[in-house]
Order: C-alpha cells, then structure tokens, then sequence
C-alpha cells in the first residue's frame, strides 16, 4: 500500500445537508449529513445509487454549490463558492467545442494568467502524460469518447489541483475503452501525484482502483459503509480478493435498495430485481 | 457518447460525405439548372407587365453609370451612400444590440425588465417609424440611421439572447472551478458559445436594415439607391428602376455571403452553418 501522509487531511467534508425545492412548496433533502476525508494521496471511490446526490455533493465540494448545513476545507482551510483549488471532471462531457485539444487543455492556465511559453511548457507535459500527442490542434467532435476523458483530465490536472474530482467520469464509455481508461486515470493520476475523489455507480470499477470505498445511501443520504481496499496494485479484477470485496459492497446496496424500495410502496410487496 | 459509437459515428460520417459528394454535384447542377430555368421565367413575366427589355435595363445600367441622374450623380455615387448609411446603422444596431443580448440571455433581472420592454417595441415594422424619425431628427443622416438600427437591433438581439441562453451550463461550471471571474466567464464561454447565433443574427439583421434603408431613401431623401429608384419610377423609366433594383438584391447577397466567410471561418468548429 502506498504510504499515505498522517497531517492534515487534503479534503474533509464535514456534516454537509443539502435540500432542493421538490417544486411543490417544500424541500426534499438530498444530502443528509456526510462528513469523510480524503488524505493527500489518496483514491478515494465514492459508490452510491444513481439519484443519491454524489453529483451535488460534488458540486458544493468544488465550490458550484452552496450547502445549507456544513463546510468543506481543504488543507484545514475552509472553502466556499468562487475557490479553485479542485480539478473536476464532469459526468457530460465538458470540452469547449470551439476550442482545440490543445486551447482546452490551457484553459485553466488562461483564467489565472499564466504567460505563453509556461502554457505551452505545462501543456506539452500533461499531454504527454496522458497521451494526447498528435492530436493537440483537434476540435472536440474530432476525437473520440474516450480521447476526451484524457483532455478533461488533462484540463483538469494542469493547474495541479490539491484535489481532483471525478464524476462518473468513465461511465459513459463501452466497457473496452472503459477498462482500459481505468488503468490509464490510475496510471495518469499516479504520475502526477494526484489526490483523488472518484465517484461511481459501478462497484466493479471502485474495487479496481480506490485505496477507500465510500458507500451512499439513498436520498436523503448518508455514508453508509466504509471499506479500505487493502489489495496489491496492479489489481485483478477477477481475483477472489477483488470478488470478495465486490460481493461485500453489493450486498450492502442490495439491502439499502430494499429499504428504499419498501419506503417507496408501503402496501405493494417489493419487486425482485 | 461511448468510445466506439463516437468512432464509427464520425467514419460513418466521413463515409457519407464522401458517397453523396459525386451525387450531390450532380443533382446540385439539376437544381441550378431549374433555379435558373425558373428565374428566367420570373424575368420574362416581369418584363411583360413592365413592358421592358432586357435591353433596356443594361442601357439602364450603362447610363447611369457612366453619365448619371438628372441631378449628376452617379450610381456608384447612390451606392456608395446607401453602404455607407448603412454599414453605420448596422455598427450602432450591432454595438447596442449584442451587449443588451448578453445582459438579457445571462441575467434574469435584466430579462425580467427588459424582456417584455423587447416584446412591446417588436411588432412595430420598422419601417413604420419612417415618418417619425422624420420628425425627430433634424439631419436626415441621422434619421436614415435610426431607421436602419430600428430594423436590425431586434433581430441581433434576440438571436444574441438566444444564443446566450443556450450555454451550456456545464461550461460556465467548468470555468467556474478554475475560479473564472464573471467578465472572464462571459468573454471565454458565454460569448464563444453564443457566438453562432450571434451571427446569424447579424445576418438577418443587415438584411432587414438594408430593407429599410431602401425605404427610408425614397421619403425626404436626394440621394441613395432608393431615392435612385423612386426618382426614375417619377420619370417613368422602368429600365433604370429595374437596374437599380438589382444592384440593390446585388448588394444584399454580396454584404450577406461576406458575413456568412467571415462566420465560417470563425466559427469550423461548428459544423453545418448554412444561410
Ligand atoms: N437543481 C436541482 N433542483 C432540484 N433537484 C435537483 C437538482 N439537482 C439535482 N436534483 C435532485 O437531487 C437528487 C440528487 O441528484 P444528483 O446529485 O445529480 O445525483 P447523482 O449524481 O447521485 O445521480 C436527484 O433526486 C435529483 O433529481
Ligand atoms: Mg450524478
């Protein structure tokens, strides 16, 4: 296991509520106290059924999003709306389309200023870090799913963020290439020494590459499990180690989907999945 | 978008292109062919009514060139007016209109103000303010001009608030997490992403200031090419109406063809801008 520093963690969420107009009047509250920490260096993959707010938890994490209740610091230092010390992949694919691999990429350079010739320094290096050559003065349509997740990742890792965010960022992907980006963004992220928040629907993918699980319940959620995934890297994802884990993990969402499923129709038996 | 799916897309496409490029070409000349056959069939009709020749209207064409109106002036004198008038309009149309855009299309309070102010001014043709801008204007330069900034502010304006309010959120997110001030997030996603529609508002917007201009040329003008036109109807020679007629839908295509170069090659990485 790699070693992970004990001071201060990168990121810790702390007690985070977060409620949405439900458009009748009243508020459905989506995050319902979740507080965890990721440590500097760490992969942490955060699980949860889809709906149960990882998108937002995100959000108010990177600063898009206030929260009604808790905070979030990063280094020990809280944060708040307008901070950009994340880097963030998002679930839709985010490229501009008017800029080229190589414009999107120096993106975030650009915002805070950062001369010509450190841009083109920095970029060449993370292009090539994470495989992009060649295909630098490409538009977006011209590239394909997959070559896009590595220029949000390289966008995202430029200005080397304290921590890196990823939302499903590999899940709308065949399973191929899907497999495949998942040792590339260890690989990548392993490079160039990135502490990252990777959240999922897909246990499979979780139990190949976190050092931790997070398990989220249904709204209104809450952790629900914790697992450190003390396995040998590169992983096996058919070891009986891996399966062990993934078939611990899905029996945990198993029984927090049959609540959820009860809570939804009271008379009604619930329905086999 | 899967990986696999975004490839076979995009050779599938280039696959298309390449098939329906011969058999474009070939029913593109058929097309023409009868766009032509059907303009020629305009042409005899009108001539018939307006009882004129072919002829005519390039002798037409020849004298007002070479020896000019009744008052000296040459129809390059008239067109270069019209395009001076109305390339200023379209300036002031376009520096009024696109910012006013953005304000509405990216902030709700401005839309809520300005919104139904837009909605209440629209459905008055322009061309009904002629009379008007008569009388509040001293200098016909300046009248002709708020003719022209009446007929293409709206149209730059909503397609800019449109445009605007088509940004895709996750982008202005994406600028956001790198702690992109307001102003930066409206020059480097807000305005790139609005662009298209921008210009195709400018397009249509020049088109309709173009109109009228024309028109407010043939009341209180002495030059231009719709006082050209209005004069020689007076006269009674349908020749040179018609020769001005076409320099001016000559005009048109040609300023409206220019801003559809410039927009493609702004704007290749957005395939299929059409007219
Ligand atoms: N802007 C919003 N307004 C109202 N409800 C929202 C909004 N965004 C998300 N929600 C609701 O909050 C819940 C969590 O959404 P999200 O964070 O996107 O979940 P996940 O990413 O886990 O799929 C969903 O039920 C969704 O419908
Ligand atoms: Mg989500």
């Amino acid at each position: 296991m790699k070693y992970l520093g004990d001071t201060l963690p990168t990121l810790s969420v702390r007690n985070i509520v977060k409620a949405y107009p439900n458009g009748e009047g009243g508020k459905t509250r989506v995050l319902d106290g979740i507080s965890f920490e990721v440590k500097d260096g760490e992969f942490l993959g955060l699980l949860g059924p889809s709906g149960c707010g990882k998108t937002t938890l995100l959000k108010i994490i990177a600063g898009l999003l206030e929260p009604d209740e808790g905070e979030v610091a990063i280094d020990g230092v809280p944060v708040g709306p307008g901070h950009n010390r994340v880097g963030f992949i998002f679930q839709q694919e985010s490229l501009f389309p008017w800029r080229s691999v190589r414009e999107n990429i120096e993106y975030g350079l650009e915002i805070t200023g950062s001369d010509l010739s450190k841009r083109h320094a920095l970029s060449d290096e993370i292009i090539g870090i994470v495989g992009m050559e060649g295909l630098e003065d490409h538009l977006p349509h011209e590239i394909s799913g997959g070559q896009a997740r590595r220029t949000e990742m390289a966008r995202s890792l430029i200005i080397k963020p304290d921590i890196l965010l990823a939302d499903e960022a590999l899940s709308n992907l065949d399973l191929q290439t899907r497999n495949h980006l998942q040792g590339e963004f260890l690989r990548i992220t392993e490079e160039t020494g990135s502490t990252v928040l990777f959240v999922s629907h897909n246990v499979d993918e979780a139990v190949f590459m976190s050092d931790r699980i997070l398990v989220m319940s249904n709204i209104p959620s809450r952790i629900i499990a914790e697992y450190v995934v003390d396995l040998p890297r590169p992983r096996n994802r058919t070891s009986p180690e891996s399966l062990e884990y993934r078939a611990r993990i899905l029996e945990v969402l198993r029984v927090e989907q049959e609540k959820a499923m009860s809570r939804q129709t009271r008379q009604k038996p619930p329905v086999a999945t | 978008m899967t990986s696999a799916a975004q490839t076979s897309k995009d050779s599938n496409q280039a696959r298309n292109d390449q098939f329906s490029y011969t058999k474009i070409s070939e029913s593109r000349i058929i097309r023409w062919l009868l766009a032509g056959i059907i303009l020629v069939l305009l042409w005899v009709i009108i001539a018939f009514f307006s009882r004129s020749t072919i002829l005519e209207v390039v002798d037409a064409f020849i004298r007002l060139s070479t020896e000019g109106d009744s008052s000296g002036f040459l129809l390059i004198d008239h067109v270069a007016q019209s395009v001076f008038i109305v390339t200023l309009g379209f300036c002031v149309a376009a520096i009024t209109a696109i910012p006013i855009g953005i304000a509405i299309g990216r902030y709700r309070v401005v839309d809520s103000i300005l919104g139904p102010v837009v909605e209440a001014m629209r459905p008055i043709p322009p061309i009904a303010w002629i009379p008007l801008s008569l009388l509040i204007f001293a200098s016909l330069l300046y009248s002709q001009i708020f003719i022209i900034w009446v007929g293409a502010f709206f149209p730059i304006l909503i397609n800019t608030t449109t445009g605007v309010k088509r940004t895709e959120p996750v982008h202005v997110d994406v600028a956001k997490t790198f702690g992109a001030s307001e102003s930066k997030i409206l020059g480097s996603v807000v305005i790139p992403s609005a662009a298209p529609e921008v210009f195709a508002g400018m397009r249509i917007g020049f088109g309709i200031g173009w109109m009228c201009l024309v028109a407010a040329e043939m009341i209180g003008s002495n030059k231009g090419l719709g006082y050209l036109i209005w004069t020689m109807q007076q006269v009674g020679w349908t020749g040179a109406v018609i020769s001005s007629m076409l320099v001016i839908g000559l005009i048109g295509f040609v300023v409206s063809f220019f801003l559809l170069l410039i927009e493609r090659r702004l704007l290749r990485w957005r395939q299929g801008v059409s007219v």
